[in-house]
């Protein structure tokens, strides 16, 4: 039973590694702050569900779009602005 | 015996929870003084209800034992598949809600996904912990939770809120209100576990609702309706406009808190309810290893990003209607078999049955996809008669399901 218990404890935990394990580009808040207000910055947040509405914090002028509709908005923005995505 | 700490720990599990403290704030700004006025109401419908409970020794309450004398029906079934999901959407949720309110109030470095699989884990983990210490561990989460919204509130009043409280605003509307009996799922399995301490129960239910509405004027005080409406969170919202970040540091305490002891909660009844439609043989490490079962499906629902989808709200409030629903439906059934014994609590049952289940009807039906919601009920009933099916099969096929309950039945005399 304890093996058992043990190989319970960890499928449930090596869902945590292949999500912390995800590289993706990033940009640090003070870049970013730096950025804010400039024309040719683009804001999206990109956060649904849970992660949008357990948020208390919202970035300014930040425009909303469905993560799960790429296809439906990413024709809406000029390649040339540099668009930041906000997922987290 | 247990102390009235732990009395609260299982009677408010989720009267304290992120999810609950939600629907109080958008109540609070669809009505304040109406808002109240329902809460009350619906405590009142639910308190009268649940007394004409029976001991059926069926699905269990949080922390029960589990008797598994009586035979399963459907009504079981909707109940035992509004828990199981209830439990995993739910926990889902207030998991993810906990880590984003350690990092957004306390420590912003720390992601927030790793806080919620450590938030899991703990609570997990207290599972296996010595029975005395696990009752310290969920008494300091009750004291966190209660203290936190006690002092805000207290701080509020003596501040003296801004917004001068009115019964009604325009935006006022029962559609509105209606949410505010989600608030009391779960009561039903708390009154059914602590049957043997009533009066605890009722201070426990009365201090609990009292200081709901408490929290609900609070909100409609200090914050202007449209906006605790509109909020995602308006327990925050409050809590910043009473006491700055203070307050927010307290609401921070009250959310990781309540979420820790709502989890704790759903894990325990969703766990045993598994052993009961499974009819595992109770004893050894079974409701640990269905707890952890339980806590992988929250972890891989987390993985998975179902906290991200636009339909987890949609999951949790099906959840909790299927559930309201049995806690109805046996509300009816206990009214009707004690029409003769106990008239007046059979005539008040009666009446708090049929309006548990006309809200809870009501409120799935005002859903913005009915569709969906249907469909999500339909396939968690599926999944839930499976785990009734399968293991009779398997029992039967190995020729020892007649004997199961039996054996079960005569462990526990």
């Amino acid at each position: 039973m304890r093996v058992l218990i043990a190989a319970l404890f960890f499928i449930l935990f090596s869902s945590v590694t292949s999500v912390l394990a995800q590289d993706v580009d990033t940009i640090d808040v003070e870049e970013l702050q730096a950025m804010l207000g400039s024309e040719d910055l683009v804001v999206l947040d990109v956060r649904a569900g849970r992660d949008w509405s357990s948020s208390e914090f919202k970035i300014q002028g930040a425009l909303r779009e469905e993560p799960g509709d790429v296809e439906g908005w990413v024709g809406k923005y000029e390649k040339d602005k540099t668009i930041v995505l906000y997922c987290a | 015996m247990h102390s009235l700490l732990i009395v609260f720990g299982i009677t408010g599990f989720w009267l304290f929870s992120p999810e609950a403290l939600v629907l109080i704030g958008k109540g609070s700004g669809v009505g304040a003084g109406a808002a109240i006025a329902v809460l009350l109401i619906f405590s009142i419908v639910i308190f009268l209800g649940t007394s004409c409970l029976e001991d059926d020794h069926g699905l269990p309450g949080p922390g029960a034992t589990g008797g598994l004398q009586k035979k399963l029906d459907f009504k079981d079934l909707l109940g035992a598949a509004g828990m199981i999901s209830t439990t995993i959407f739910a926990s889902t949720g207030m998991m993810v809600t906990a880590g984003f309110t350690f990092n957004e109030v306390f420590y912003h470095r720390f992601p927030n996904f790793a806080f919620a699989y450590l938030l899991l884990a703990t609570v997990l983990a207290l599972q296996f912990m010595p029975r005395r210490l696990r009752n310290t561990v969920l008494a300091a989460a009750v004291i966190c939770s209660l203290s936190g919204l006690v002092a805000l509130i207290v701080y509020g009043v003596v501040s003296g809120a801004p917004v001068r409280l009115q019964f009604a605003h325009e935006t006022t509307s029962i559609q509105g209100l209606l949410p505010l009996l989600l608030v009391f799922a779960g009561i039903d399995r708390a009154r059914l576990f602590l049957l043997e301490e009533p009066k605890r129960f009722r201070i426990a239910f009365l201090f609990s609702v009292i200081l709901l509405a408490g929290w609900m004027a609070t909100s409609a005080g200090f914050v202007d309706s449209k906006r605790l409406i509109f909020s995602t969170i308006p327990y925050m919202t409050t809590a910043a406009k009473i006491a700055g970040d203070a307050g927010r540091l307290a609401m921070g305490l009250v959310i990781i808190s309540g979420s820790f002891w709502a989890v704790h909660g759903l894990l325990n009844i969703g766990g045993f309810t598994i052993i009961r439609v499974s009819k595992y043989r109770h004893g050894g490490h079974v409701h640990q290893v269905m707890i952890i079962l339980l806590a992988a499906a929250v972890g891989m629902m987390m993985a998975a990003g179902v906290a991200g989808s636009n339909r987890l709200e949609l999951y949790i409030r099906s959840s909790l209607l299927l559930w309201l629903v049995h806690t109805a439906l046996s509300v009816l059934s206990g009214a009707l078999g004690a029409r003769l014994d106990k008239p007046f609590q059979a005539g008040f049952g009666l009446v708090a049955g049929i309006i548990i289940l006309g809200c809870s009807l009501s409120l799935f039906v005002i859903q913005e996809d009915v569709l969906t919601a249907a469909l999500f009920v339909v396939f968690m009933i599926a999944v839930t008669a499976l785990l009734v099916i399968v293991p009779n099969f398997i029992g039967s096929y190995h020729g020892s399901d007649s004997t199961t309950q039996s054996k079960v039945t005569e462990e526990q005399k």
